[in-house]
């Protein structure tokens, strides 16, 4: 779906939006333009927005390419249109932060236009922002990893989860990693959820030095699958599902299922940039993994012994 | 909020009159001591050992020893004839910028509220510091010394810190461990530096609580209750669960292993790509 003209007013969901620049050309190597962008987040807006539902974002944007610079951008600036839906939070010192919403279409399609690429989202929601309604493990390989390495780390990371009785889902990150989704009862600190992703980690390079690091350094940290768990912490945000990245082929962030990453026999495993932001129809053809998700939130309670010795259970939250 | 002190901001010929309350609470827990026997508060006597009987408040003076064991007495009519400009006014006698003031100078904050009728110039002060980004160092005499302070614009309103003077901030040079330089290689600094910009984050002050002390109050929340406490599970099932959970890893990565063992056996038959997973085949090419 390319867009000759420059230019172009259009109506999504009844708001009127002035589209502008519609062929600078954001990945180079791929020759997709912003018109690309645009049309892939107003296409996937159904998949997309469950997972943006009441969760602040930050956004980078790349006004001109994904090789040219970017900037991270948190408060909603004054030129936004006054349809948009914000979430203040105003600090001690009284700054304040409208944080972007996008819970439809037309907001989908103004940060396209924007050449936002990347959509973060809290991992809370504004009911409940302090306590998380999922933990994400994070695994990256550094350099001198392969995808494999990270495909096994990740499968100890779901074999951990199946031992404490919990559920992961996992997505390409859409660069070169793997992150794995726990959703929880939002009744946990982000502290909390951050030190459980961390003892994860530690028990897997306990078990598995060779491979696993939890290294801050990222020197320490040659050959192996680097485990976040600092990601966690309030602040922190994680790329959303169906998210495109700013790489040469416009790889997206695809939730699978663990099946298709582990594979067992002489088949081929889902490799990291199987699907980019020109695999639209395929994206949309799969099965909506990650929605699931939200219709089975967790218990930490009886785990909590393990990684948080004298720590009270989370708070109730009605 | 009660107003701990009113005076004016004094700066050229302006004069602005304000209140002044304290910006900062401490929220620590305190404790009563009680006498175990009965739990009844313990009381603290006043007492003069020459007399060798208990003194009321009202026949204690203020002394000041100038040398040992001989003092002057100090009082509140003494205190209050001090030719002291300050002990009305904020004085302010410089604007600098902000940041050239060490934290190490500063001691307790403060805000500034205008006085009934004042809040014009007050708004005018705030305004012009806020414009011209200068923050400006004053005197005022609070609790029986005049204390140096920085005046700044806080949100909405001004703020006071007061601060110590220049020759009560103890020379560094005192520290010995300190006095020789060692020898750092290139690759110690990288790394050293590396870290400080891997655990660089903006100063969200709300991400840090007192853990402390919620857990200090949930005990006395317990205690007042007549709940049990709940004491932390015991470490021995713990550390039991993590046995088994290293087991399962250490099946899982072997069962790999050998998974990859047997994959690369058969080298002479040619690679073949099945399609496994649902709709990743058709970007193959692509993607690198």
């Amino acid at each position: 779906m390319k867009m000759k003209a420059d230019r172009h007013t259009v109506l999504v969901g009844g708001k009127r939006l002035e589209l502008s620049r519609l062929n600078k050309v954001l990945w180079p190597e791929a020759g997709l333009t912003k018109a690309d962008l645009i049309a892939y987040y107003w296409q996937i807006a159904p998949r997309l927005l469950p997972h943006l539902y009441k969760r602040p974002l930050t956004l980078t944007r790349y006004p001109d390419g994904i090789e040219e610079g970017m900037f991270y951008q948190k408060d909603t600036p004054s030129y936004a249109p006054d349809w948009l839906k914000t979430y203040r939070v105003v600090s001690d010192d009284s700054r304040e932060i409208r944080y972007l919403l996008a819970e439809d279409e037309a907001t989908l399609v103004w940060l396209a236009n924007q050449a936002a690429i990347e959509l973060h989202p809290w991992m809370s929601t504004t009911d409940h922002p302090d306590y998380p309604s999922y933990a994400v493990v994070d695994l990256d390989p550094a350099t001198g990893a392969e995808f494999g390495d990270v495909v096994e780390i990740a499968g100890l990371v779901r074999v951990l989860l199946q031992e404490l009785g919990l559920k992961g889902y996992p997505k390409l990150s859409g660069a070169s990693g793997i992150h794995i989704y726990i959703p929880l009862w939002p009744r946990y600190p982000y502290r909390l959820t951050s030190r459980f992703v961390g003892y994860l980690g530690e028990l897997i390079v306990k078990a598995y030095p060779q491979k696993a690091t939890n290294e801050r350094l990222v020197a320490k940290r040659d050959g192996k699958v680097y485990i976040d768990h600092l990601q966690n912490l309030p602040g922190k945000t994680i790329v959303a599902p169906y998210v495109p990245r700013p790489l040469p082929h416009a790889p997206v962030s695809v939730p699978v299922e663990w099946e298709e990453l582990i594979v067992t026999g002489s088949g081929r495993g889902v490799q990291p940039h199987d699907f980019t932001l020109a695999d639209i129809k395929v994206i949309l053809a799969r099965p909506p993994l990650f929605e699931q998700m939200y219709q089975a939130p967790q218990s930490l309670d009886k785990i909590m012994p393990l990684f948080a010795a004298g720590e009270k259970e989370g708070q109730k939250v009605h | 909020m009660r107003s701990i002190w009113k005076g004016a901001v004094s700066f050229g010929l302006v004069n602005i009159p304000v209140k002044l309350y304290a910006a900062t609470q401490n929220k620590s827990v305190s404790f009563h001591q009680l006498h175990r026997q009965c739990f009844t508060p313990i009381r603290y006597l006043k007492q003069c050992p020459h007399c060798q009987t208990e003194v009321p408040q009202e026949e204690i003076v203020r002394g000041y020893e100038y040398e040992s064991g001989r003092f002057v007495v100090i009082e509140e009519a003494d205190l209050a004839e001090l030719p002291l400009p300050t002990t009305k006014t904020i004085e302010i006698m410089d604007f600098i910028n902000l940041e050239e003031i060490d934290p190490i100078y500063f001691e307790k904050s403060y805000y500034l509220e205008p006085a009934e009728g004042a809040q014009k110039p007050y708004a005018l002060l705030r305004l012009a510091m806020q414009q011209s980004g200068k923050a400006a160092v004053a005197k005022v005499a609070l609790r029986h010394r005049e204390s140096l302070c920085a005046l700044r614009v806080f949100g909405k309103a001004l703020a006071l810190a007061t601060m110590h003077y220049a020759d009560e901030i103890r020379p560094v040079a005192q520290l010995e461990g300190i006095a020789e330089e060692p020898v750092l290689s290139g690759a110690e600094k990288e790394m050293a530096l590396r870290l400080i910009e891997n655990l660089t984050a903006a100063f969200e002050p709300e991400k840090y609580t007192d853990q402390y002390r919620t857990a200090l109050l949930e005990l006395i929340r317990n205690k007042a209750s007549g709940k049990q406490i709940h004491e932390a599970p015991a470490i021995a099932p713990a550390a039991g669960k993590v046995v088994d959970l290293m087991a399962a890893l250490e099946a899982s990565i072997k069962a790999t292993a050998e998974q990859k063992k047997k994959k690369a056996a058969p080298r002479s038959a040619p690679k073949r790509r099945t399609a496994v997973a649902a709709g990743a085949i058709s970007t193959n090419g692509k993607a690198k």
